[in-house]
């Protein structure tokens, strides 16, 4: 070896070098139920991240009733409606183990729609009962996706609730924000009508008309309402990350007497955002990431803005405690 | 006026109902039901939220008592559900009360007591008098909108 290769090559390992030759850091993912996110990623080197997610069919509350619950089976990752949210960045690969246990009664699988390849996944995670898939995918592309499973028949997975978000952080990550909130908008359709008590069954035909009986945020009526209403203090920079699980509709988001001062329309991260937005458009199986300020204390809604909605239960709620800023607010008369 | 419901009486006497159904009409009720608006389409609905088996016996009872939904309609769960997509309701302007659970809840179980006491029993044939008679006046002052109601065939609204 000449001089001049040794100095080359101790130059290189210097300068990072044996971090490129170094076996990549594995690390465990942090999975969070809705509206919690899981944090900020610091490093700004790529890892090899694993995800566990399991499949489950598993009965729970899609609203509080007068004499009982409406409840409802609902097909899950992890147990959740939405499932957990998962936070990786570009660059880094995901290990993704799904576990179908033995006591399903069904095949599921994953589609993210942060993966490229076939089926986004599905293909190769497909796991009967009692089966475990594991397969490694690389992120690409910064952005917000949405998951969900897509084992035959695609439609009923979704519509039962096997839906998530998956945020792959730009290379550089994002802004720190004061508090970060993950909401997900989805529709359930069942035979009895809204409201009907006790366990409801899942009606095939108003789903393929689109005609749902409960349109909510993060998985049931009221999930974002009383003890559950998202919480921030005034001048705090709110983030959130919102999905639209569908199956079928399109949400006109909104919070009622906020603007989203910073918004990257279809969860674009690498695109610039739009700026100073009042209502916007998510498709089913999309999302958008938002961000604003909270100038004024008090109660904020949330809707989808296709407004008769809100009788379905497209309700949520902001809550700004702090002092009160006149200049921007205020009564007159 | 949307409904024959709304020409009525905007209060009823409630003097002889228990002393918590007095104070959930009084404070809860009219509160909350009088917002968007007037009480009176709720007091003077057709809805009687009835079991199934109840309503079966009280049909048996008295085979017409049910014969004109638009006077009369029975239903297991009628108020509940009515009462749980008003509860969606939200706080846009902040003008509405937002209601809470136990309001809402506390909303039906009145509406449910109240249609026994003046719907059935003894008051029935009251009820049926002044219901026909809200309808006949609506039809007369709102055709057009009579006819949307009761005369028009009837999209499945699910």
């Amino acid at each position: 070896m000449t001089l001049r290769r040794i100095v080359l090559l101790a130059a290189g390992l210097a300068g990072g070098g044996l971090a490129a030759l170094a076996a990549p850091v594995t690390e465990k993912a942090v999975l969070t139920q809705a509206p919690q996110v899981p944090p900020a990623i610091a490093r700004r080197h790529p890892a090899v991240v694993q995800v566990h997610l399991e499949t489950r069919e598993k009965e729970g509350l899609i609203m509080n009733g007068f004499e009982e619950g409406t409840r409802y089976r609902f097909w899950t990752f992890n147990g959740q409606v939405p499932g957990p949210m998962i936070r990786v960045r570009e660059g880094d690969t995901i290990e993704l183990t799904l576990t179908n246990p033995k006591e399903s009664t069904m095949d599921h699988n994953i589609d993210l729609h942060a993966v490229t390849g076939p089926g986004g996944g599905a293909k190769i995670t497909l796991a009967k009962p009692g089966e475990e898939k594991v397969a490694r995918f690389k992120a690409l592309n910064p952005g917000l996706f949405v998951y969900h499973c897509a084992a035959p028949p695609v439609t009923e997975h979704i519509a039962n609730g096997m839906y998530g978000m998956i945020l792959v952080e730009p290379a550089g990550g994002l802004p720190k924000v004061d508090r970060e909130y993950y909401v997900m908008q989805s529709e359930f359709y069942t035979k009895a009508e809204f409201g009907a008590e006790g366990l409801q069954s899942f009606d095939p035909d108003k789903a393929a008309a689109e005609r749902p009986t409960y349109i909510v945020f993060n998985g049931r009526v009221g999930a974002l309402l009383g003890e559950g209403a998202l919480k921030a203090k005034t001048n705090e920079t709110v983030r959130v990350y919102f999905g639209d699980g569908g199956p079928n509709l399109v949400s006109s988001w909104h919070i009622i007497g906020e603007i989203f001062d910073r918004l990257w329309p279809e969860g674009a991260l690498a695109s610039p955002p739009l700026h100073s937005v009042q209502t916007t458009l998510v498709p089913a199986g999309g999302s958008v990431v938002v961000e604003f300020k909270t100038q004024v204390p008090g109660d904020y809604t949330l809707v989808d803005h296709s407004i008769f909605r809100i009788e379905k239960g497209a309700l949520g709620s902001l809550h700004v405690d702090g002092p009160e800023d006149p200049a921007v607010y205020q009564s007159v008369k | 006026m949307d409904f024959p419901a709304d020409l009525g009486p905007a209060t009823i006497d409630v003097s002889s109902y228990p002393a918590e159904m007095q104070n959930i009409y009084r404070t809860n009720f009219l509160k909350n039901c009088a917002v968007c608006h007037s009480p009176a389409r709720a007091i003077h609905s057709e809805f009687l939220e009835l079991p199934t088996a109840e309503a079966a016996a009280l049909r048996a009872a008295s085979p017409t008592l049910f014969d004109d939904p638009r006077v009369l309609l029975p239903g297991p769960d009628l108020w509940k559900r009515y009462i749980k997509r008003m509860k969606m309701r939200p706080p846009c302007c902040g003008v509405c009360p937002v209601m809470s659970e136990t309001e809402a809840r506390d909303i039906w179980r009145f509406l449910v007591f109240d249609g026994r006491i003046r719907k059935t029993g003894p008051r029935a044939g009251d009820w049926v008098r002044n219901r026909r008679a809200l309808l006949k006046d609506f039809r007369k002052r709102f055709p057009e909108r009579y006819r949307d109601l009761f005369e028009s065939p009837k999209e499945d609204s699910r």
